[in-house]
């Protein structure tokens, strides 16, 4: 092997492996200032204590529970939108649509994927929050139910795109042999396709979830980020992401607070990453069962 | 040449109206693109142009005052002005990290902010700028026109939860602000219900109240333009009896929220540098003339005073 192509060989590989050692600098980056916070916090407290208030008039309080009641309102809501929406959108493409149809929608959802999260959050301000204060008769738009729509057409594009991957790729012996035994086209979606595409929608769901989990710029702006414990989702809501964009502005590196927001990183961190690697291994299953 | 970069407003706007005696529009723009990268990457302290650049930031509050200041002072002298909002502690925080030169605030530097300066060698210099007279405000439905201190204190509290028709929706800043910290320090005197939404600048307030007619704020004066206060009620605010109005600048004096607005620098600027000619001619009659015009107050004669000593 000439020595040209030998460097070559190392260039790829470096860059193939750097993403690897750029999560795990990541992780510990975290875990190291993190941990910090909690030789003053304890663990019980931070994680279970349902009042936050670093900057507090009297006693600061380091609890992260209802940031992460937030995060997962926002995530859920989201997600009853995009899934649902999703999955249509992708029978749609794959099952229904005509060609040229196809053609043209499919560039449009995965366009969605491209508007920067800060311009959707500003239509949200002014046109979704006092809409969706009529529509549930509300004083405020600016609160979880916002926040969760907004998050949810962010993670459409995910669900939509990845599903409608999934349903092309499935044999065509299924939707045949489906309709020859005189199933219905919609027999046929229900009862066939959808089913054997299971993993596969899972894994897209997945991926939507950690996209919204992530999701911070659009959430601050419309969420209300109130420091409450969300009961609903009509309350506002502050999310992890939320918190540590709001609060790292002000803090003085190394203090108390600066190594929390860092824990509350570490959370974030781990959770979407468990996400991740359950989508994962739902894509796994999925090939490995239909050849995707 | 003379950049402006709102943050907390979302938008960035930079406009060089003259380029530097032989350096190229290039030249020029590559300025420009290192002090967006700037505050893009926000804490990176090495990067900092060790140029002739006066970098400012802090209050929302103080923002588009200051931004008037320097594009007066742009004029006549020729300086790089930049000027950020993001919050009084914000601004604190780099001034005391190095990477600005002056920072707005909207409240008085704290006891333990002037410790960690002079641990790291500074001697902070505190110039008053002007006054702001704190305005709480609510939807023009509203019926209430005034309230006291003690009414409007026990309202952020969340002990006082409705209006006589319905629930109150409380709209406040977030913690960097000085805004948040003057209000609960001098009116709300304990902690803010938590129910109070936390918004991303006074603006966003103003538009939050403007739609929601149970909704209350608090706001710099300077921020009641003719189209803010569309849609908008300013409360007049009663103390021993009387009723001070924010839109009435013959209270100035006796408002009950009436502040001063300040300008904290790393160390007293030498003599001739840029940087005093500027916090000089802030103080200046034109100046002062420039803070009257951006809806704020005036010093009164012994501040202005009190802050050319400082200086001198």
């Amino acid at each position: 092997m000439s020595v040209k192509e030998k460097a070559i060989e190392g260039f790829l590989f470096g860059a193939g492996i750097s993403s690897v050692v750029i999560l795990l600098g990541i992780f510990l980056l975290l875990a190291a200032t993190g941990l910090k916070a909690f030789s003053a916090i304890t663990p019980i407290e931070f994680l279970l204590g349902t009042e936050w208030n670093p900057t507090a008039y009297g006693t600061p309080r380091w609890g992260i529970a209802g940031l992460m009641m937030g995060t997962l309102m926002v995530t859920a809501g989201a997600l009853l939108v995009a899934l649902p929406a999703g999955i249509a959108a992708a029978v749609y493409l794959a099952e229904i649509a005509k060609p040229r149809a196809r053609e043209l929608l499919k560039p449009a959802v995965e366009m969605i994927a491209g508007v920067p999260s800060v311009v959707l959050g500003l239509v949200a301000i002014f046109f979704l929050s006092p809409l969706v204060a009529r529509v549930f008769g509300l004083t405020s738009g600016l609160n979880g139910i916002t926040a969760a729509l907004v998050v949810g057409l962010m993670a459409l594009p995910t669900v939509a795109s990845i599903s409608e991957d999934v349903l092309t790729a499935l044999p065509g012996d299924f939707r045949e042999a489906s309709l020859a035994l005189g199933a219905t086209r919609w027999q046929t979606i229900r009862m066939v396709l959808l089913p054997a595409a299971r993993s596969g929608i899972l894994a897209a769901a997945m991926l939507a979830m950690g996209r919204a989990v992530g999701e911070t710029m659009a959430v601050l702006m419309v969420a209300g980020n109130a420091r409450a414990f969300p009961l609903s989702l009509f309350d506002p809501v502050r999310p992890m992401t939320a918190n540590i964009a709001i609060e790292i502005k002000e803090v003085v590196q190394g203090s108390l607070h600066f190594h929390a927001l860092f824990a509350i990183g570490l959370v974030l961190f781990l959770f979407t990453l468990l996400v991740n690697a359950l989508a994962d291994a739902a894509i796994e299953r999925q090939r490995g069962r239909h050849r995707w | 040449m003379f950049y402006i970069v709102y943050v907390a407003n979302l938008y960035i706007r930079v406009t060089p109206s003259e380029v530097r005696g032989g350096a190229d529009m290039k030249m020029c723009l590559g300025l420009a693109a290192c002090l967006l990268l700037l505050v893009a990457c926000g804490t990176d302290s090495t990067a900092r142009p060790a140029s002739r650049e006066i970098v400012i930031k802090g209050s929302d509050t103080l923002l588009q005052m200051v931004a008037n200041l320097a594009e007066a002072f742009s004029e006549r002298e020729d300086h790089h002005i930049s000027v950020t909002g993001g919050g009084s502690g914000t601004g604190i925080a780099a001034l005391l990290n190095g990477e600005a030169d002056i920072a707005d605030s909207s409240r008085a530097m704290k006891a333990e902010e002037w410790e960690l300066a002079r641990s790291e060698g500074m001697e902070p210099v505190e110039v008053l700028l002007g006054r702001d007279m704190l305005s709480v405000v609510v939807h023009r439905s509203n019926p209430v026109s005034s309230l006291s201190l003690e009414e409007v204190s026990s309202i952020y509290k969340g002990e006082t939860a409705s209006w006589t028709a319905g629930p109150i929706t409380l709209y406040g800043r977030q913690s960097t602000s000085g805004t948040y910290i003057f209000f609960q320090e001098e009116v709300v005197k304990g902690e803010y219900s938590p129910k109070m939404r936390n918004m991303e600048g006074t603006q966003a307030i103003l538009d939050a109240v403007r739609q929601d007619s149970s909704g209350i704020g608090y706001v710099g004066v300077g921020y009641l333009t003719p189209n803010n206060l569309q849609g908008i009620k300013v409360l007049g605010i009663v103390h021993d009896g009387e009723t001070y109005s924010p839109l009435n600048s013959a209270h100035v004096a006796e408002y009950p929220l009436s502040r001063p607005l300040f300008q904290y620098l790393g160390r007293k600027p030498e003599q001739g540098s840029p940087l005093r000619q500027f916090v000089l001619f802030e103080l200046s009659e034109e100046g002062q003339r420039v803070v009257k015009e951006s809806g704020y107050f005036p010093l009164l004669s012994e501040e202005l005073q009190e802050s050319m000593k400082a200086l001198s």
